[in-house]
């Protein structure tokens, strides 16, 4: 008999980190491991509440915990945010396909935009890029938030953009502290002039709707193939299987055949980046 | 494929015989309609068949409607349902392909599927809604049933599609003789009449259903023609719980009296507007005419639910049950000619 892919795996709640007013951090212990690979994600269950999906924002190489990013928007990420440590969850996964770190990424120049609560996803894939940073020539990171406020995961960002084996870069819209020393401007006016070779590139975007297609677009105008750009592709999914038909999108399942699809695949359906 | 022919003497025997200690699925007249319903097996005193298909598809039974999915998966009881016509069997392909292979099997459908055996018969009468013949498709059922029964004078043909229905027919082969060309030939003059009486029934509704579909779906129409045709969608979704090919659903969760989650598979539609919205309120299929096409872009381009030919099998139960009064072969129709 096949297993359940419906069933969860208990999770306990072990800490809750307040990354900004809207954004939390869980940290869960799943009753047995899950290996999951950057890029995959999981659906995360509240017992008799609901399930949504979310992309582990923690190390794939550490496999007793789980760390899970979440921004507050509707009903079940709202429980989420008022769970204290000790409460149970429920996981399932991992769903879909990996980034392609070890093939496709090997020894190319590796771009990486994002925006918002999309470094959640991207953490865990930096700390995959990291773990086997000389596999690449170089990895880019240009990242927007809205405010220096809005800047999760603060001291690691602090780290990686000063000292580490990569180029990083953050820009904010709008610096409402007054002390934000790096460039103003949405993502899109930091991808000019990139220490960046991009017929020998992989370009990986992240973030939301509207930022991702911004994004493209400016990477197509850059010269960037289409093969070459991985988006991670955010549809309303339930199973996160390949069957109930929710996140449809032309001839795919994108929890199947995604989350991560390059734009070649997806760019001649309508209304991708709704 | 080949035929045998049991004698009307036998009938009976043979359906006892491989129905016994199974739950026995037939169908019913009721009102005026055909039901699959379930019936005591020693009711039976006939070969249970329909004129045309039954108003329920027989996702009804292996993909049902809500199936509590969070726990273990049950043992389902041996199955054998009768009164499958050909246009039930082109989705069984479908959801045979989406729930048993990829990654993923979807267990509890894959049970009940194992347990259950499908019993077709051709065709001998239609409905005003049946449009099988102009989609490809035959008015009497050529694969995918376990046994597939043609009347013929004195008795029944009866030929198996499937290796569990070579089996049923050596278990229970005594009473088997070979088809004669005699009979061969009455069922194939019988075929033809019931696939020119779908014909006929189509023409004189002034139904013309065009060859190139996919190609008629796929050219930018302007969307006040699809806002025009959606006008009357009320979005109950019955359109896709009818289908025997959609598959669509929601897992919801919910806490029982007693305090225990339940995770239960629900079927939904892609006709109802949350059905892709996601958090923040941005959705591509947000306009009830963008849902409505991609309805029909599902079942008639490949390769989105069907490697080849149509993910519709023209059984028309959409037609009959969408209160809005549409019908696709008229929106085909209007949409080639706009
Ligand atoms: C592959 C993937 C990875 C994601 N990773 C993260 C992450 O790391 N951090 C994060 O904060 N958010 C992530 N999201 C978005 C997150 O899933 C939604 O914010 C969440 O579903 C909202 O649930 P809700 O019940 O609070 O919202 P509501 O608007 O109340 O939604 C109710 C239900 O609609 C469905 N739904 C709504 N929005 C979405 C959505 N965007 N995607 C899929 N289903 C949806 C869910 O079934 C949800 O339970 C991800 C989405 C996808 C598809
Ligand atoms: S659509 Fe064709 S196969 Fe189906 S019931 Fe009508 S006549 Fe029979
Ligand atoms: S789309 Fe309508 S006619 Fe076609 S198979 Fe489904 S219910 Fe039958
Ligand atoms: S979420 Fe169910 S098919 Fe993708």
């Amino acid at each position: 008999m096949p297993e359940n892919p419906y069933k969860s795996i208990p999770a306990k709640l072990l800490d809750v980190i307040e990354e900004s007013g809207t954004i939390k951090t869980f940290v869960l212990k799943p009753e047995r491991p899950i290996l999951f690979e950057a890029g995959q994600f999981i659906e995360m269950a509240v017992p008799g509440v609901g399930e949504a999906p979310f992309t582990p924002s923690s190390s794939p190489a550490v496999s007793e915990k789980m760390d899970v990013t979440v921004m507050r928007v509707g009903k079940i990420t709202e429980v989420l945010h008022d769970l204290s440590p000790g409460a149970m969850l429920g996981l399932r996964g991992p769903l879909g396909k990996p980034y392609p770190v070890d093939t496709e990424f090997k020894g190319k120049e590796i771009l990486v935009i994002g925006g918002g609560v999309g470094l959640a996803p991207l953490r865990s894939l930096l700390y995959a890029l990291l773990d086997r940073i000389d596999t690449y020539k170089k990895v880019v990171v240009r990242f927007g938030a809205r405010s220096p406020q809005d800047i999760i995961y603060k001291d690691l960002m602090k780290k990686w953009t000063t000292n580490s084996p990569m180029d990083f870069v953050i820009s904010v819209d709008a610096d409402d502290t007054g002390k934000w020393k790096g460039p103003v401007g949405m993502v899109t006016t930091i991808m000019d002039d990139l220490p960046i070779n991009i017929s020998d590139a992989v370009a990986v975007v992240c973030g939301p709707p509207i930022m991702m297609k911004f994004a493209t677009l400016k990477l197509l105008e850059l010269g960037y193939a289409d093969s070459r750009i991985y988006l991670s592709m955010e549809k309303n999914m339930s199973c996160g299987i390949g069957k109930c038909g929710h996140c449809r999108l032309g001839p795919y399942f994108v929890c199947e055949d995604g989350p991560v699809m390059t734009y070649d695949k997806i760019k001649n359906y309508e209304a991708i980046w709704d | 494929m080949n035929w045998l022919f049991l004698h009307s003497n036998q009938i009976l025997t043979f359906v006892k015989s491989i129905t016994d200690g199974k739950l026995l699925i037939v169908p019913v007249l009721i009102e005026g309609s055909w039901h699959l319903q379930a019936q005591n097996p020693d009711s039976i005193n006939e070969f249970p068949n329909s004129p045309f298909r039954a108003t329920e598809s027989l996702k009804t039974f292996l993909f049902i409607p809500a199936e509590s999915v969070g726990g273990e998966i049950p043992s389902e009881k041996e199955t054998v349902i009768f009164g499958a016509k050909s246009c039930d069997l082109p989705a069984l392909q479908i959801l045979d392909k989406l729930f048993l292979e990829g990654a993923f099997e979807e267990p509890f459908y894959s049970e009940r599927r194992k347990k259950t055996i499908i019993i077709a018969e051709d065709c001998s009468d239609c409905l005003p809604s049946c449009f099988c013949v102009a989609v490809g498709n035959t008015p009497y059922p050529e694969n995918t049933a376990d046994l597939i029964f043609s009347d013929v004078e004195g008795g029944k043909l009866v030929a198996a599609a499937t290796e569990r229905g070579e089996e049923l027919l050596k278990k229970h082969g005594g009473s088997f003789s070979a088809a004669t060309e005699l009979q061969l030939s009455e069922q194939k003059e019988k075929r033809n009449a019931i696939k020119e009486k779908v014909k006929i029934s189509l023409q004189e509704q002034k139904i013309e259903i065009p060859e190139n579909i996919a190609e008629i779906l796929q050219k930018k129409w302007p969307d006040k023609i699809w806002e025009k045709i959606a006008e009357t969608c009320v979005e109950c979704g019955a359109c896709n719980f009818v289908c025997p090919g959609c598959h669509c659903f929601s897992l919801t969760d919910e806490l029982t009296s007693e305090g225990k989650a339940l995770r239960t598979r629900v079927w939904d539609a892609c006709l109802s507007e949350n059905f892709t919205r996601v958090a923040g309120g941005a959705n591509p299929n947000k306009k009830r005419e963008v849902r409505l096409r991609h309805r029909l872009e599902r079942k008639f381009i490949a390769p989105y639910e069907a490697e080849e030919g149509y993910a519709c099998s023209g059984c028309g139960r959409c037609i009959d049950a969408c209160i809005g009064k549409l019908d696709m072969r008229k929106i085909i129709q209007e949409v080639a000619n706009a």
